[in-house]
């Protein structure tokens, strides 16, 4: 692990059986992930991914590749850019940017984001791990 | 006072929820996660913030079509399937926007039966006038 290596690139398309799945499982039945109509006449123009959803491809990045000190000490800071929407493909995007380390810790600082199939990044932001010493080992 | 009553200060709290399995399993599966962690029964960052946010929407009844415009999570300790937390959220900003709407800075924090400190954010919305 060194600074300028990328983070694993993970690739999903967007449905809206997946849209739906997520409003059941976390609640947030906002009717612009849910309801056509409803969505036709919001700034969107059609109904739009939840920006938590997408974020979890992220999040789902940094544990695979930081496994449990991502659970346990992670951080992240994003912006929502730009709507998903059912039928997208979006991949995620990380490099590490900084490695510091303390007597007490070691912190891996990187960006993050995720890009739509037109190349337009739809979430971009910053995230940093406190590591367990075994981990930079790893490669 | 805004229009919608989001007043700085304001704050709720959840009750106390089980991360069952089969609403963690249904978060792994949406996302199609796969990393190793999960194998110990872990709980996916995603699925505890979003239940934290859960507490703020449901809390405050935010309109429909409410705009995630950003999004701050810190974790401080993994949770497990079958524990027990509950959470806490609270209205930290509001103002309203020049071109309609209000943007609301809401925070909340995701703790276990022992109020131990789990995860916190910071969620940023734009709430649109409704006609």
């Amino acid at each position: 692990m060194q600074e300028g290596m990328s983070l694993s690139e993970l690739t999903r398309s967007i449905t809206q059986d997946q849209i739906n799945r997520y409003a059941e499982v976390s609640g947030d039945n906002n009717p612009v992930h849910l309801n056509a109509e409803f969505a036709n006449k919001s700034m969107f123009g059609r109904i739009v991914a939840h920006g938590m959803m997408v974020l979890g491809l992220i999040s789902e990045m940094l544990t695979v590749d930081f496994g449990q000190d991502w659970l346990d000490r992670g951080r992240l800071k994003v912006r929502f850019r730009s709507p998903v929407y059912p039928g997208d493909r979006v991949s995620t995007t990380g490099k590490i940017t900084a490695i510091t380390t303390t007597d007490s810790e070691t912190k891996v600082e990187c960006t993050i984001g995720c890009i739509n199939g037109d190349g337009e990044y739809v979430i971009t932001g910053e995230a940093s791990v406190t590591l367990n010493e075994t981990v930079l080992n790893k490669g | 006072m805004t229009s919608y009553g989001f007043t700085s200060g304001r704050a709720f709290e959840s009750d106390q929820v089980t991360l069952n399995s089969s609403v963690i399993g249904g978060y792994r599966s949406v996302i199609e996660a796969s990393a190793e962690v999960y194998n110990e029964d872990y709980v996916p960052t995603i699925a505890l913030a979003a239940l934290g946010i859960r507490t703020l929407l449901s809390g405050l009844g935010v309109p429909p079509g409410a705009v995630h415009v950003s999004q701050e999570i810190q974790s401080h300790r993994a949770a497990k399937e079958g524990d027990k937390v509950y959470c806490h959220g609270k209205v930290a900003q509001s103002s309203r926007r020049s071109k309609g709407g209000e943007i609301v800075v809401l925070e909340f924090k995701v703790m276990d039966s022992q109020a131990g400190l789990l995860l916190d954010g910071r969620t940023t919305l734009i709430i649109f006038e409704q006609e």
